[in-house]
């Protein structure tokens, strides 16, 4: 499989994903500049974490208008699949491949520390291989990732199997119903806060993002180098 | 020309931390005030006069994200 890491002026996690693609998971990677108007073929597209153009007027607003974001909405409407981290996440509702948006903390700093979540739907190409409500041990680090959404769409969310991952050890950020991470309708968008790419190594004190990675790359029938 | 000022906020009902913060500290000096938002001011110069509808065009291609804000525009003449 091939994949596309996406960089912005201000991503800094982008290495991270890198690393853990080609390194940790033998995949062929490649960096995807926000300017450039081809993903080169990549089968996955990867938005990561950091500070997109400063998170000027809101995170995700500006980067939402990038070239790449035209030919990654079209990659994505025929299919193709995209997962955002953290400001990943915050781009993918800016420019409405995902439902809501995320909101400054309630406790109003930045939270930076390891977390409890739990896998609420399996049937996603990005959790195939966790189990029903398994608690992951993963970290998050932003400002503003509480969720929000309308009443009527979360709810046709629920009703569409929509909400993938959810904090289940307290809310760390007053996320709306505790969600953490949530697709589209057709599930092959994925949207998270916590940062499965920091808990891909056991040398990191954490393995249950690698998962999720695999799941993706087990699409593909590609001999995966780690896989259990 | 024009000076276009778009105000942008919270919508009501979204929790506006910012807000909330410096509600605490006002009526910690001692002012009797209630429902303090946070919102933000963007400026622009235009040579003619845009329509509303331009004006929101501009609005939801960027300047503020209807799922949990309200945006108002204000319109002055410039000499």
């Amino acid at each position: 499989m091939k994949v596309g890491v996406v960089q912005f002026p201000g991503s800094n996690c982008d290495s991270d994903v890198f690393y853990v693609c080609r390194e940790v998971l033998n995949q062929e990677t490649i960096y995807l500049w926000h300017e450039e108007k081809t993903l080169h073929g990549c089968d996955f597209v990867i938005l990561p974490g950091g500070f997109s153009y400063g998170d000027y007027l809101r995170p995700g607003a500006m980067a939402k208008l990038s070239p790449i974001l035209t030919e990654i909405k079209n990659f994505a409407f025929q299919g193709g699949m995209v997962l955002g981290i953290c400001n990943g996440f915050q781009v993918l509702t800016e420019s409405g491949l995902l439902p809501g948006s995320l909101l400054k903390n309630e406790n109003g700093r930045f939270i930076c520390q390891w977390t409890s979540v739990r896998v609420e739907n399996i049937k996603t190409p990005f959790t195939s291989l966790y189990r029903k409500w398994e608690s992951l041990k993963m970290p998050i680090a932003h400002g503003e990732g509480r969720y929000f959404v309308d009443k009527n769409t979360l709810s046709s969310m629920e009703q569409e199997e929509q909400i993938v991952f959810r904090y289940d050890l307290g809310n760390p950020n007053g996320s709306m119903d505790f969600i953490a991470g949530v697709c589209n309708q057709k599930k092959n968008v994925l949207g998270l806060m916590p940062h499965p790419e920091r808990c891909s190594e056991s040398v990191l004190k954490g393995e249950d993002g690698l998962r999720l990675f695999q799941s993706v790359f087990s699409l593909s029938g590609h001999p995966l180098s780690r896989l259990a | 020309m024009w000076r276009i000022k778009a105000e942008v906020k919270l919508k009501e009902g979204v929790l506006d931390v910012q807000g909330r913060a410096v509600e605490q500290v006002l009526r910690q000096e001692g002012y009797d005030v209630s429902g303090v938002r946070v919102g933000k001011m963007i400026e622009f110069i235009t040579e003619k006069k845009m329509d509303l509808e331009l004006l929101h065009e501009i609005g939801n291609k960027l300047l503020f994200n209807p799922v949990i804000e309200t945006i108002e525009f204000f319109l002055e003449p410039v000499s």
